[in-house]
């Protein structure tokens, strides 16, 4: 009984000490985004169920921003757009010049009578068809 | 070589003093600034960062100092250098959090980035409750609420 407290109260002791620094750090916003901003997107949806504020940070539009700082926006299908002859909208993520940075919002490249359909999207690139 | 290169005196926030080259503790945009403007006298003061934790950022700092060079920027170097970084952070949690805090104060990106990396990485497989206990946060979710946002995102806990 002894041998197996002892442990545990030394493992109470410690987690004491991290929380004095570690609680600076979580208070700190600048500080805790530029350690959040380095997990990867499945880790931050879990870490929105800490707190309200974590939850705010992590779904805040400027945090995705500095998250992804590459991406300057979105191509999404639009909703009811028939799945044979899909249309596509580009929803510009971060400020204006970064949209304005974006390599093509309409997927028009090519002039076909059905448009274009996405197959397939991945970190950017897009496998397009047009045929069909 | 040695007498030549100029040297400066820190002094940590418990009275430790610390004399390196300027180009080790340049590395620290604060201490460089502070300098640039004649702020200094004797010896910079560095208050928040202990003695130990100060000697530990010298430490990298002496190791990053060539980093910025052609020679620096050989991959043989780059590479030996991630293995010492990597051997560098291999410390007890709080020391990370120390670390982390004199960076941001010193204003050294490379080792902001490092340990907050290391922080970011050890935060991934835990769960809420383990975080919330690592950064003493108080779950102010109502039972309801928390569940809503977990069901939310459900994916990310699969």
């Amino acid at each position: 009984m002894l041998s197996r407290k002892r442990p545990r109260m030394r493992i109470v002791r410690r987690s004491t000490k991290h929380s004095q620094n570690a609680e600076t750090i979580a208070n700190n916003y600048d500080l805790l985004i530029q350690i959040l901003v380095r997990l990867p997107v499945k880790s931050l949806l879990q870490l929105k169920s800490v707190s309200k504020t974590w939850n705010s940070i992590i779904s805040d539009p400027e945090f995705s921003c500095r998250l992804f700082p590459d991406i300057s926006g979105l191509v999404m299908r639009k909703l009811g757009s028939p799945a044979n002859k899909p249309e596509y909208g580009f929803i510009p993520l971060g400020n204006k010049s970064s949209a304005d940075d974006a390599p093509f919002k309409y997927l028009d490249f090519i002039n076909h009578p059905s448009g274009l359909k996405v197959v397939q999207s991945y970190n950017g690139l897009l496998l397009c068809s047009s045929s069909r | 070589m040695e007498s030549t290169s100029k040297k400066v005196t820190l002094s940590s926030s418990d009275g430790r003093t610390f004399e390196v080259e300027e180009a080790v503790a340049f590395q620290s945009q604060t201490i460089k600034h502070l300098y640039e403007a004649g702020c200094t006298g004797d010896f910079i003061p560095v208050p928040n960062v202990t003695g130990d934790i100060l000697s530990m950022v010298l430490r990298y700092c002496e190791k990053h100092v060539d980093s910025d060079t052609a020679a620096g920027k050989e991959s043989f170097y780059v590479n030996k250098l991630k293995g010492w970084d990597a051997l560098f952070v291999k410390v007890d949690q709080s020391i990370l959090f120390d670390l982390i805090l004199a960076a941001d104060f010193l204003n050294i990106k490379s080792l902001m980035d490092l340990t907050c990396k290391t922080v970011a990485s050890m935060m991934k497989g835990k769960t809420t409750e383990e975080i919330r206990g690592t950064f003493n946060i108080k779950n102010d979710y109502t039972p309801e609420a928390e569940e809503m946002v977990r069901r939310e995102n459900q994916w990310a806990f699969e």
